[in-house]
């Protein structure tokens, strides 16, 4: 499992990527606009996830729902969610062995999906 | 000649045992279990060596007027260990695994198929419990 995290770390610090280490994860926070930016990453031997969300949160109509499946269909590699606090958030796995190959094309989808909630959340 | 990477991936599932059909560019499974169906898709993108493993019931589930208690579930299912993403082509909910390079391998392909197969189950049974006995009952009907 340290491997894996100490890939991740690496490639976050390649990439210049702000980030905080929280116990077996990282968080990597930031702010645009009046819109916060929440990415926590995490690995175990099998799986790395990353998991984004926005502050404030994205709290979706029915109507926005619709939009994000149709989002979730025609984007690849991440995902959004509604949490039981009605919360959106973005979500991402790949096999921890493939973190050198696959984790930072999901990382930035994950911060693209997450931009898009947030112009939302501003306009 | 290049190997095409839908043909790699029919390889790896004859090896599994499994009996896929060739769509033309499209792998096709029907799955079923306890009397629900769901069929299984793999589509691959050769050029840029990406594959998807989609799922989705039949008949398809429409996802109208459900589409927060559809991304709940989807979160729910992620929550419990399920990695899927669960989008909506055409008004039908689909559960979806995207595959890199990397992700194609044998173990990696058989738990994915599981994964979109489990989680358009899941979600199914998600919408039906969501439902009035009177409308699940119009549902069995056609």
């Amino acid at each position: 499992m340290e491997r894996f995290l100490s890939e991740i770390e690496g490639i976050l610090k390649e990439e210049r990527v702000n980030y905080q280490k929280v116990e077996q994860a990282f968080l990597v926070t930031f702010r645009d606009k009046e819109i916060r930016y929440n990415v926590l990453i995490f690995a175990d031997e099998h799986m790395a996830v990353i998991v984004g969300k926005t502050d404030p949160p994205f709290i979706p109509t029915p109507e926005m729902g619709a939009r994000l499946l149709e989002e979730n269909f025609r984007m690849n590699f991440a995902a959004y969610h509604l949490t039981q606090d009605n919360e959106v958030i973005v979500t991402s796995v790949l096999r921890s062995e493939c973190i050198r190959e696959s984790f930072r094309r999901n990382f930035y989808i994950v911060l693209s999906f997450l931009k898009r909630l947030g112009e939302s959340l501003a306009s | 000649m290049r190997v095409l990477l839908l043909d790699d991936i029919e390889a790896i599932l004859k090896e599994l045992g499994l009996s896929p059909l060739r769509e033309e560019d499209m792998l096709v499974l029907l799955i079923g279990e306890g009397g629900r169906e769901v069929v299984v898709y793999i589509i691959a993108e050769e050029e840029r060596k990406v594959a998807y493993v989609l799922a989705s019931a039949y008949p398809p589930i429409k996802a109208e007027g459900k589409e927060l208690d559809i991304l709940r579930a989807s979160w729910e299912l992620v929550d419990r260990g399920v990695p899927c993403k669960v989008g909506v082509d055409k008004d039908s909910v689909v559960v979806e695994v995207d595959l890199d390079e990397c992700h194609i391998k044998k173990d990696v392909l058989l738990e994915s198929i599981y994964f979109a197969a489990e989680g358009m189950l899941t979600i199914a049974d998600k919408l039906r419990e969501g439902e009035s006995p009177e409308a699940a009952e119009g549902e069995s009907d056609t």
